[in-house]
């Protein structure tokens, strides 16, 4: 700060010349001179001060008290009073403007400039504290939650504008009283009641969420977060806010519904297109089965026959990934090996030569997972043979611990036709590719893939001899361990 | 050859199971279109059937709901679920239900099953 610039009110002129040269002396500038009331308001509002030496008896009718009124109801200046002993019966009636100090004269040079430091100093405090203040204010009155205050007994102390439009109350209601329970829905009013009685005992509670009422009694769901209002170390009332939650609900509840319609969609198509294919596939055994039928179109129902089983792959296949992605299997921690076994016993069952080796054993490999994991390891292991034209299917399972001992590392090495590298990276991600055409290896990687993910882990697929793809592919697991 | 009664809502395959169990020998000695239909049936029949095939998801009383109730009438039944519902099947084979195939099953195995229950007896 620069030189503090001083305004001075004195009627007596040899008072007011001798503290103009004191205090130019000490280091500060007077800006002005004025000896009666209405001449230091004008003075006060153009020269803008920072600080006012006021004498208390002026001459004319106003004296320094009443200017210090004017001055105070237009501008922040700090004012110090100027007092003879004889005046002092003035000092009561200038305790309400709120002056920073009283100087009673002749003065001291050394307590004038104690007082104008102490009284700059204040005012500086004042401003900023005023500044925060109100900065606090428009920040509570900007938020489109509502905000508010109650003594220890709930009366409500304070609220925001939202406050007010939100429940539809006026000033003149909250003037005549209001309390924070009235505000709670009858049927919450309990137990915001102990809660209220908790958060004065110094728990704290996260948001809790009730149903509020408005003036008019109709309700609306809310979360209230609050927290005490500590006092010279007492708690003596609360202060929160509380967040309309109705936009919030409506949306879980339409998630809800989107959720369970197109759990229906799927039910009811499932079930009506598997009773369809039970007919259709019943005839089609049928035709096989009668004695008169023609040998040579044997193998033209049989292909039908195996299509409307796919058909039904499908729909599971549909049915389960709903499952995974509902997330409505639960994990616990089960042995890889009877999951791995029994994909392997349906692996070897597709009319191929299989030879699948495995160093998985029995209770020595657990994870974080559900029955699922079958699924897994099947679509795998079947796609392996699927996409494997040699004589002999081979396929080796490896397992191995990852290198942050988190996971168990399963690779499955095939030696099919491999993978392009454009193919590795969106083999997974059917969903993803909801738009495109629909060929390829259909669901079943995809499912994998939701499965594995839903239990932490991960699943990708490499060369199995790098560099060239030709040689087969690796598919690589990794699953939690489960302890 | 056993004595067969069909407890399914969908006509077609009743006439599916009368055309494929009639071909291999059995006798259709029922058929119940939904399961009030079908205890009322049962309640009728001088000789109870030896097996009965029963759905699940039906207008009116589901299978399960008259699984229960014919088992009440004749805790000796005999009962193959034939259903598209697979989440019903624990539930089914804890009530008492011999079999549970999920539809589309291969009819292989409905006559197997079947095969099997009167050779138990």
């Amino acid at each position: 700060m620069g030189k503090a610039r001083i305004l001075i009110v004195e009627d007596e002129a040899v008072v007011a010349e001798n503290l103009e040269m004191a205090i130019t002396d000490g280091g500060y500038e007077v800006v002005g001179r004025a000896d009666n009331a209405d001449d230091a308001v004008n003075a006060a509002s153009e020269l803008k001060p920072d600080l006012i030496l006021m004498d208390i008896v002026l001459s004319g009718k106003k004296n320094g008290i009443d200017a210090s009124y004017e001055i105070k109801e237009k501008l922040d200046i700090p004012v110090i009073f100027l007092t003879a002993y004889s005046d002092f019966k003035f000092v009561d009636k200038a305790k309400n403007t709120e002056p920073y100090a009283y100087i009673v004269k002749p003065f001291q040079e050394g307590q004038l400039f104690a007082s104008i430091e102490m009284a700059l100093y204040k005012s500086q405090i004042a401003k900023r504290l005023k500044a925060s203040e109100a900065k606090f204010r428009d920040l509570t009155e900007l938020l489109p939650q509502t905000v508010f205050e109650t003594d220890e007994r709930g009366n409500l102390t304070f609220t925001n504008r939202t406050g007010f439009d939100c429940f539809g109350y006026t000033q003149d209601d909250f003037e005549g009283g209001l309390t924070v329970l009235q505000m709670i829905s009858p049927e919450d009013r309990d137990r915001a009641k102990e809660n209220i009685g908790k958060v004065l005992k110094g728990e704290y509670l996260n948001g809790v969420e009730y149903l509020v009422q408005r003036k008019d009694g109709s309700t609306f769901p809310a979360i209230i977060y609050s927290t005490p209002i500590i006092h010279e170390n007492k708690r003596v009332g609360l202060r929160g806010v509380l967040i309309d939650i109705i936009g919030r609900k409506q949306a879980e509840r339409r998630i809800e519904e989107e959720y369970r319609r197109a759990e229906f969609y799927i039910d009811l198509m499932s079930h009506d297109i598997n009773n369809a294919s039970q007919v259709t596939s019943g005839y089609l055994d049928l035709l096989l089965r009668m004695p008169e039928f023609p040998p040579k179109f044997r193998k033209h129902v049989e292909i039908a026959l195996n299509h409307v089983r796919k058909s039904s792959k499908i729909i599971s296949d549909v049915k389960t990934l709903s499952e995974v992605q509902l997330g409505e299997a639960e994990l616990t921690r089960i042995d890889i090996y009877p999951a791995f076994a029994s994909a392997v016993e349906t692996a070897m069952s597709q009319s191929r030569d299989v030879e699948i080796n495995s160093d998985i054993t029995e209770g020595r490999y657990f994870i974080r997972g559900n029955a699922m994991l079958f699924s897994v390891f099947s679509n795998l292991l079947t796609n392996a043979v699927k996409f494997d034209r040699h004589d002999i299917v081979k396929i080796d399972v490896d397992i191995s611990s990852s290198d942050d001992d988190l996971y168990w590392k399963l690779e499955f090495k095939d030696q099919g036709r491999g993978i392009s590298d454009h193919y590795k990276k969106i083999i997974f991600n059917r969903l993803e590719r909801a738009g495109e055409s629909a060929q390829g290896t259909g669901l079943g990687l995809t499912i994998a893939k939701y499965i594995v993910e839903s239990y932490g882990g991960s699943v990708w697929v490499e060369d199995r001899v790098r560099g060239d793809r030709t040689m087969g592919s690796n598919f690589i697991l990794l699953l939690p361990k489960g302890g | 050859m056993a004595t067969i009664f069909i407890v399914d809502d969908e006509p077609t395959l009743h006439e599916l199971y009368c055309d494929l169990l009639e071909m291999c020998g059995h006798d259709i000695v029922a058929e119940a279109y939904d399961g009030e239909e079908a205890v009322e049936l049962l309640k009728t029949m001088d000789e109870p059937p030896e097996v009965v095939i029963m759905d699940h998801r039906m207008p009116g009383k589901d299978g399960i709901e008259t699984t229960k109730e014919l088992l009440e009438i004749n805790p000796d039944l005999k009962i193959i679920f034939a259903s598209a519902d697979k989440a019903v099947k624990d539930d089914a084979l804890a009530l008492g239900a011999c079999d549970f195939l999920s539809k589309p099953f291969p009819i292989d195995d409905l006559l197997t099953e079947i095969e099997e229950l009167i050779a138990a007896v």
